[in-house]
């Protein structure tokens, strides 16, 4: 395991042009470039302000906020995912002509995506500014929660990577799968209504809390939407998730290495 | 770039530093491919099971229907500064060799060593972004090869130059000509300076012109103790190119001798209609 990352460490270079690649795809070739980064989440954001502020329902701008944060952090997991489970067969002609350490294909599209995710940020300020609860010094804290989560979509990513050189249709299955996580973590909804809900089964609740997104979404609402320390236990939790995830990522991809371009 | 390894690090690390070492060596290298991974009905039921039957009699491998072994005990030892041409029939599994000696595939049993960087040049540019122009490819191919920005920078007028594409090389890789992918992959492998430069095929889309300019640069390269393993159909360019050759057959070395010597053995193979 340490070999491997001593090689990805070493091909680091490639890592940095995969990335670029990424990126080159979702903006540069586009007429607006880069400023889609900032443009998508705040026009996404303007249709959830219609449907949950206007028609749907009437949150107060308030919620905004909470929707707007959960929203960015939850699509770092959707579009890291998504795209890493079949980064292997779209690569395919790359693997069977070069050696390169295979797990920097994954390792790239979190990157990019984490640049998404900080372009998304950046536009959480002034929204937040509009919003009425201006960013607070717990805002500080929110890179910590960012490295959090995304040793959890890395680990993740590397897995499904994997299985999707001997499983196509895990891409498939992954959509369904995301939208029903999507629904089960507190994006479209206050986790106090979770609690609330939940009040007489407190067994129910705990279950509900096993999802890691959950506890980094209600992470995020402590230090920017109560402006307060987050809980330690969901931290912790979350942290060791990622890490577990991310472990056994590795492991996998340290096993898998040269199996990889056999069958892509 | 490290003068040592190009693969994972178990297979390469250990030994001290001795030139006299040599640049690959391969030992009872056997490669395995399941079909079964082939197959494009894997349901998740048949992974499970066959995931699970493979942890049962994990230690009893059987030449199942299930199995491909496209290499059956290979040993070759390559001194640096050779130039190895690989001979034999489709299927004989040559890419496959030299697949396993850049470490994209990892042998089922058998040892891989190599000494120095790699450089592989397996297709007609199969890395190539056809819609890209050939500079921005060569960039890109050059990165994934070791290459960092600053390098290729240095070496872009001596890519061009070896590729013989002139202005061309600002044009999109889709409007090239087989031989002129041929020529801009080659000069790329090339000029990254790889301690072994593996070649599949790639030179005899080139014409003869550049067959020629080939010879002379592989020459150069073998004084500089440089070692290149080439995958040909052509026996004139084994005579040519290699100091050394080895035909192979159905995933064995058949033979390994002079570029004449597997000449006149493959030739009267091929006639006799076997």
């Amino acid at each position: 395991m340490i070999d491997t990352i001593r090689d990805i460490w070493q091909k680091r270079t490639i890592v940095g042009h995969f990335v670029s690649a990424q990126l080159t795809t979702s903006y540069r070739t586009k007429s607006f470039g880069f400023v889609w980064a900032l443009l998508d989440p705040l026009l996404f954001m303007g249709v959830y302000y219609l449907v949950f502020g206007k028609i749907l329902a009437h949150r107060p701008l308030s919620f905004m906020l909470h929707l707007f944060v959960g929203v960015i952090t939850f699509r770092f997991l959707n579009s890291s995912l998504s795209q890493a489970a079949s980064i292997m067969r779209g690569q395919a002609g790359l693997i069977r002509e070069i050696r390169f350490p295979k797990a920097a294909l994954p390792l790239s599209i979190v990157l990019a995506r984490l640049f998404d995710l900080g372009a998304g940020w950046l536009v959480a300020i002034p929204l937040a500014i509009i919003f009425g609860s201006p960013p607070t010094a717990f805002w500080l804290l929110v890179p910590l929660v960012i490295v959090i989560q995304a040793l959890f979509v890395l680990g993740l990513s590397l897995l499904l990577a994997y299985v999707g050189v001997f499983f196509a249709d895990i891409a498939n299955i992954l959509g369904v799968v995301l939208r029903l996580w999507f629904y089960m973590s507190p994006v479209l909804y206050p986790l106090a209504l979770v609690q609330s809900k939940t009040e007489t089964r407190p067994l129910l609740f705990k279950l509900y809390m096993l999802n890691p997104m959950a506890n980094i979404l209600d992470t995020l609402g402590s230090l920017v939407e109560r402006a307060q320390l987050p809980d330690s236990g969901q931290v912790i939790y979350a942290l060791v998730v990622g890490l577990a995830c991310l472990l056994l990522g590795i492991f996998i991809f340290a096993r898998a290495e040269g199996q990889i371009g056999k069958y892509v | 770039m490290g003068s040592m390894s190009d693969r994972p690090a178990v297979q390469s690390r250990g030994l001290s530093g001795d030139g006299e070492r040599p640049a690959v060596l391969l030992e009872g290298v056997w490669l395995n491919f399941h079909l079964r991974f082939y197959k494009k009905r894997l349901t998740l039921r048949g992974a499970a099971i066959t995931g699970l039957q493979s942890m049962i009699r994990r230690k009893k491998r059987r030449e199942s229907q299930d199995e491909f072994w496209a290499l059956h005990g290979i040993d070759l030892n390559i001194p640096r500064g050779e130039v190895l041409g690989v001979v034999g029939a489709n299927g004989a599994g040559k890419s496959t060799l030299l697949r396993v000696i850049a470490g994209i595939y990892r042998p089922d049993r058998g040892q891989v060593q190599s000494q120095g960087t790699i450089a592989t040049l397996l297709s007609l540019g199969a890395g190539f972004n056809l819609r890209r122009p050939g500079r921005e490819n060569a960039y890109n191919n050059g990165i994934l090869l070791g290459l960092t920005r600053d390098q290729i920078d240095e070496r872009m007028d001596a890519i061009i130059a070896m590729s013989d594409l002139g202005d061309f090389i600002d044009a999109p890789v889709m409007t090239y000509s087989s031989g002129m992918r041929a020529r801009l992959g080659f000069s790329i492998a090339v000029n990254v300076d790889p301690d072994i430069l593996l070649i599949d095929e790639v030179v005899g889309a080139g014409d003869e012109r550049f067959r020629n300019r080939v010879g002379t640069i592989f020459d150069q390269l073998r004084g500089r103790h440089k070692t290149i393993v080439f995958v040909t159909h052509s026996l004139g360019l084994l005579e040519q190119y290699c100091t050394r050759a080895i035909w192979m057959e159905q995933g064995r070395v058949q033979l390994d001798g002079s570029p004449e010597e597997i000449r006149d053995a493959y030739v009267a193979s091929s006639k006799g209609g076997s």
